[in-house]
């Protein structure tokens, strides 16, 4: 099934929105809690990927991963097959393209925490790991999941990274955007329905997720 | 003998508003309270937080008993959780995603590590000091549930309740009637009364409302404006009322009028009956 399109997207979005979801909450923190300075800077460079046309942040990526570069280089050496066209070189190209979606609703929930409930902690004795697992963190839940969420819905949806980066390799690289791009240039509108339809549910799924996350966060 | 807290402060902001604070509590005033009036934007939160140690002062020092909490020459700033400070401030902190028992065992749990306790087996102690502490403070039947099912009164108790656990040295007092109906405060004022007089502990209650300042019994200060005109020049703390002039090297000093006496005597909210 991981080897379908389908399965493909369903992996690379799960993992994707997984990893980005841990990476995010120290970003976010950063920036929510640094100064004004660095906390615009930290913003705009989480949001560049926002404005980047995806051709030009595929062409970079495709320059880091190349085995000529010391990032792609280190890749192949370590695990014994390059980055680019590859499900790995995916899962990198998705995380910083959809970067701004698990970090922004996180850095929204980090701000609207009272900093009273945080200057508590710290007069109950807690230090800084202990304020951010046990108080933060847990309050900021909702923006956490919405993160998730998100990353997850815009992974699914990918198109011009992934296939720049991914290529088209059939079982490896091939997600549904790709699959129903070329089911349509081959006639082949039949299978090009199932995929659309499959993406279709997928955001559906998506959207219900947040919407319900949304009425937690209210009624939280 | 050195005060048991003496201050000498300033803290200014961008506005060009400045907060001066320069007193002395001497030992006498464990189990009383200075009471701490002004205008809204007087200083009166700020002073707070600054002995709290969640806010730095510009300039001078603060000590405790002789030991520097802060001192802006030295750079000595005693971290927060090292200040061992109760705490109430207006607004409402327990932690709305805790249960009331989980809100008290955090407060003995947070300053060794969520992971020492476990390990250590010291949880098991603290949960037997939390559920002493829930019947003692009345919250048994409340221990499971979260705050935001609470009123005003009960989330307050468990505040006094979470605070007393960490055993203070000095408790601070930031409007702790502020939005309790009259039943309520007379609950709240007598539950702070007991706990300062029992644990022989000094605390700085403060208040914006004269009323309520008015049946508090204590040395009392207040802020007064440094240009009468604006209240934007900032303000300074001015003793008012228990003057002794016992400690100039800290400057005032506030002692009540009658040592002996019981200070904390009449609550507010027990005028209301």
């Amino acid at each position: 099934m991981f080897h379908s399109p389908f399965g493909i997207t369903l992996m690379l979005s799960f993992v994707t929105a997984s990893i980005l979801t841990l990476l995010g909450a120290p970003i976010a923190y950063g920036i929510a809690f640094s100064n004004r300075l660095g906390s615009v800077a930290g913003e705009i460079l989480v949001s560049l990927t926002l404005v980047f046309p995806p051709a030009v942040l595929g062409y970079f990526l495709m320059v880091c991963f190349s085995p000529d570069s010391v990032f792609g280089h280190l890749f192949e050496r370590v695990f014994g097959h390059p980055l680019a066209f590859s499900f790995e070189g995916l899962v990198v190209a998705s995380i910083i393209y959809s970067l701004p979606f698990a970090v922004q609703p996180l850095t929204q929930s980090f701000r609207s925490v009272p900093s009273s409930h945080l200057e508590m902690a710290r007069i109950l004795g807690a230090g800084r790991l202990t304020t951010f697992f046990r108080v933060l963190l847990p309050i900021s839940l909702p923006g956490l999941l919405t993160g998730w969420v998100l990353s997850f819905a815009h992974t699914v949806g990918e198109f011009g990274v992934v296939l720049m980066v991914g290529g088209n390799i059939p079982g490896e690289t091939r997600t549904l955007s790709i699959e129903a791009y070329e089911d349509l240039l081959s006639l082949d509108f039949a299978n090009a329905r199932k995929a659309v339809f499959a993406l279709l549910l997928l955001s559906l799924v998506s959207l219900l997720g947040i919407q319900l996350l949304n009425r937690w966060r209210r009624s939280g | 003998m050195n005060p048991l807290l003496s201050v000498d402060i300033v803290r200014s902001f961008r506005a060009g508003r400045t907060i001066r604070a320069r007193f002395s509590i001497p030992k006498e005033m464990e189990g009383r309270i200075l009471v701490v009036t002004g205008e809204s934007g007087s200083g009166k939160s700020t002073l707070l937080r600054m002995l709290a140690g969640v806010v730095s002062p510009d300039a001078g020092s603060i000590r405790w008993n002789g030991e520097p909490w802060f001192d802006a020459m030295t750079g000595t700033d005693r971290p927060v959780a090292r200040r061992r400070i109760g705490y109430l401030p207006q607004e409402d902190t327990l932690f709305p995603h805790m249960t009331v028992k989980e809100n008290l065992l955090f407060a003995m749990e947070a300053g060794t590590g969520i992971l020492k306790s476990v390990f250590e087996g010291r949880r098991r102690t603290h949960a037997g000091a939390v559920d002493e502490a829930l019947s003692r403070f009345g919250l048994f039947p409340l221990s499971a549930e979260i705050p935001g099912n609470l009123s005003g009164g009960q989330r307050r108790r468990v505040s006094i309740c979470r605070m007393s656990l960490r055993e203070p040295s000095l408790v601070l007092l930031d409007e702790p009637m502020n939005g309790l109906d009259p039943k309520a405060k007379e609950e709240i004022g007598g539950l702070i009364r007991r706990f300062l007089s029992e644990r022989r502990v000094a605390g700085i209650w403060v208040t914006h409302d004269p009323p309520e300042a008015e049946l508090l019994e204590g040395a009392r200060a207040s802020f007064e404006r440094l240009d009468p005109e604006s209240p934007m020049a900032g303000h300074s703390l001015v003793m008012t009322e228990g003057d002794d002039p016992g400690f100039p090297e800290s400057g005032r000093s506030f002692l009540p009028k009658d040592p002996g006496g019981i200070l904390l005597s009449r609550m507010p909210g027990e005028s209301m009956r």
